[in-house]
């Protein structure tokens, strides 16, 4: 994270009473309008949506009142049965409030409605990066929004045929690109930062390209989600685009961060050499390397929890589901690590080449 | 193995690369996986899931930030905001999971089934294991940005010993707000990285429709964007705290 970034810090002078308020109550009140436009939109679906008005458990078995919310039986009420247990790894427990897709002709619930709960989630992220990000906020935003639909695109190409590794390769340039310049501006550090991230996460990819080549077949089994038949080929470029993906928020984090502590230090010492530089580098960018390799061992290794359990459970050996079932956990969070210790030199290197350069030309 | 290769790699990049501290952190990672493992344990044994999530997030931020980066002002600020925002998104968090029905495992996964021998019976609540599991995820990237912010302020009161509260509080908002963007980013690309199969594949188990209303798109969906949503709070939190904590200096 860009601790060291020495810019001038700039205090906003107070807006007056009344202006300070408005953008705000505009943002809650439309964040507010939007929840409620998405919690309300059962007509818009083609499956039968219904809400539960009234829940009784009778041993196993949860007796639902609900009514319906859309289609010809709109407003009926119907009763219908789910079966619970206590554990509910497969099962769901439904709540006076929750919104059900069902078909009433045979009674049976097909999925519960869920969609306004990413819709909250989404929207409160937007308000604070707004509220609490102001400027840089709304550059979040936008960016997150960009880059959500370049994947998108990414995907859908892929799937008519694009090799993943174009694909990825493709997305990570423009991510990148995306994310870097809006903010940090046309400059030769955003520039040395996108290619030293690009070089650092070439460089794994690569690497991470011999390995997958070289050693024992991997079995894919767990790959969520992976449909069968797949060709070995396939989930191995996957496999390399998911660890390569998944590191490059925190490879981008470092390279910026390098960047610019590089960018002032040479601006105090033009003729620092590349080695006396990396080691003053390593010394203001170690606090920050342990956190960012902190965030990417929770994240990553958290997933695993539940699937030891039911492994475990099942009398499966807890280094069986450490070898199998948490592979790709695991190697999500190496790979990402390792994204982020190399991105040090690798970003500090590029510096002194992009930077020295322009001020001999000086 | 291919995990060992990149454990190896791992290794030998922080010690030629980093520094004390990024050797330090190899310790701390052990000590981490190690209450992993006994977070993992714990649960298989049958200690309710929520105690040992709340235990063992006490013991890995006692890694993270107190052995990791010392016993100081900087960090009981940092973990003095961490303690607060948690209890807020864990909360948020497990009302999300009860009322989504977010714990389980989704159908359209291709592993995890009773037809495959995992048996569902197993004694033990999926719900407090998910509720501990988004804990454990909110605890890493908490813990970052808390540390960041309260670092930057306290190197702003080492610099400007006069400085006056207002004026603080915005320099601890200023850092905050200049990494924001690569938090949240980082987040949403892990997001987008752990995910790509489902996200490439789901047409084989879901159409648009069902897609978005899937615990199998919500659950790691949710769980990031509470991570982003904690990460964002933290920060005027963290601002406040330092801001009362560092005075006295």
């Amino acid at each position: 994270m860009n601790i060291n970034n020495t810019k001038p810090i700039n205090f906003n002078k107070e807006k007056s009473g009344i202006r300070s308020f408005i953008v705000p109550l505009i943002i809650v009140i439309i964040s507010i309008g939007a929840f409620f436009a998405v919690y309300n939109n059962s007509e818009m679906y083609q499956r039968t949506v219904v809400k539960v008005t009234e829940v009784k458990e009778e041993g196993d078995t949860q007796v639902l009142a609900v009514k319906v919310m859309n289609g010809e039986s709109k407003n009926k009420k119907v009763i219908i049965k789910n079966s619970i247990d206590s554990d509910l790894v497969y099962k769901e427990k439904y709540r006076e409030g929750n919104f059900l897709f069902v078909n009433l002709s045979n009674s049976k619930i097909l999925q519960q409605k869920r969609d306004y709960y990413l819709a909250l989630l989404v929207i409160l992220l937007a308000d604070l990066l707004l509220l609490v990000g102001r400027g840089k906020g709304i550059y979040t935003i936008l960016g997150l929004f960009l880059n959500c639909i370049l994947y998108l695109s990414g995907i859908h190409l892929f799937n008519k045929g694009l090799s993943p590794v174009i694909m990825v390769g493709a997305l990570i340039l423009v991510f990148t690109a995306v994310i870097l310049f809006p903010l940090n501006g046309f400059s030769r550090e955003t520039g040395s930062a996108i290619i030293s991230t690009i070089l650092t996460v070439g460089l794994i990819a690569a690497a991470l390209l011999i390995i997958v080549g070289v050693m024992p077949r991997i079995s894919y089994e767990f790959m969520e989600y992976m449909p069968e038949p797949y060709s070995l080929h396939k989930a191995n470029m996957l496999y390399v685009s998911q660890l390569v993906v998944a590191a490059l928020g925190g490879i981008i984090d470092i390279s910026v961060t390098v960047t610019t502590s590089a960018s002032e230090i040479l601006a105090r010492n033009p003729d620092l050499g590349a080695k006396k530089l990396l080691s003053s580098i390593s010394a203001i960018s170690d606090d920050i390397t342990s956190l960012m390799i902190n965030v990417v061992f929770f994240t990553n290794m958290a997933g695993i929890l539940p699937v030891f359990t039911i492994a475990m459970k099942n009398d499966i050996s807890f280094f069986t589901v450490l070898k199998h079932q948490s592979f790709f956990e695991v190697s999500g969070f190496l790979i990402g690590a390792i994204g982020i210790v190399l991105a040090i030199p690798l970003s500090a290197y590029m510096a002194t080449l992009v930077l020295k350069r322009r001020r001999c030309e000086k | 193995m291919i995990i060992l290769t990149f454990i190896l790699i791992f290794v030998i990049l922080c010690l030629v690369i980093g520094g004390d501290n990024t050797a330090k952190s190899i310790i701390s990672l052990s000590g981490n996986a190690l209450v992993l493992t006994a977070i993992v344990l714990a649960i298989v044994i049958g200690v309710n899931p929520l105690a040992v999530g709340i235990i063992g997030c006490i013991l890995m931020t006692g890694i993270s930030l107190f052995y990791q980066n010392g016993l100081n002002s900087k960090t009981l600020a940092a973990g003095a905001a961490l303690l607060c925002v948690m209890a807020v998104m864990a909360w948020v968090g497990y009302l999300l999971i009860v009322y989504g029905n977010l714990q389980g495992f989704p159908p359209g996964q291709n592993e995890i089934r009773a037809s495959n021998g995992y048996e569902e019976n197993i004694g033990v609540s999926m719900v407090l294991v998910e509720a501990a599991t988004l804990m454990i995820i909110l605890e890493g990237a908490l813990v970052d940005t808390a540390l960041s912010v309260s670092s930057a302020m306290y190197e702003v009161k080492r610099h400007s010993k006069d400085i006056g509260m207002r004026e603080f509080f915005e320099a601890g908002m200023s850092v905050g707000r200049n990494i924001l963007n690569s938090t949240v980013n980082t987040l949403f690309f892990i997001f987008l990285g752990q995910n790509i199969v489902m996200l490439a594949y789901y047409e084989s188990d879901f159409t648009l429709e069902s897609f978005i209303n899937s615990k199998a798109l919500i659950e790691p969906l949710g769980g990031i964007i509470l991570c982003a949503i904690g990460c964002i709070l933290i920060i005027p939190v963290t601002t406040i705290i330092s801001v009362r904590i560092f005075r006295k200096f």
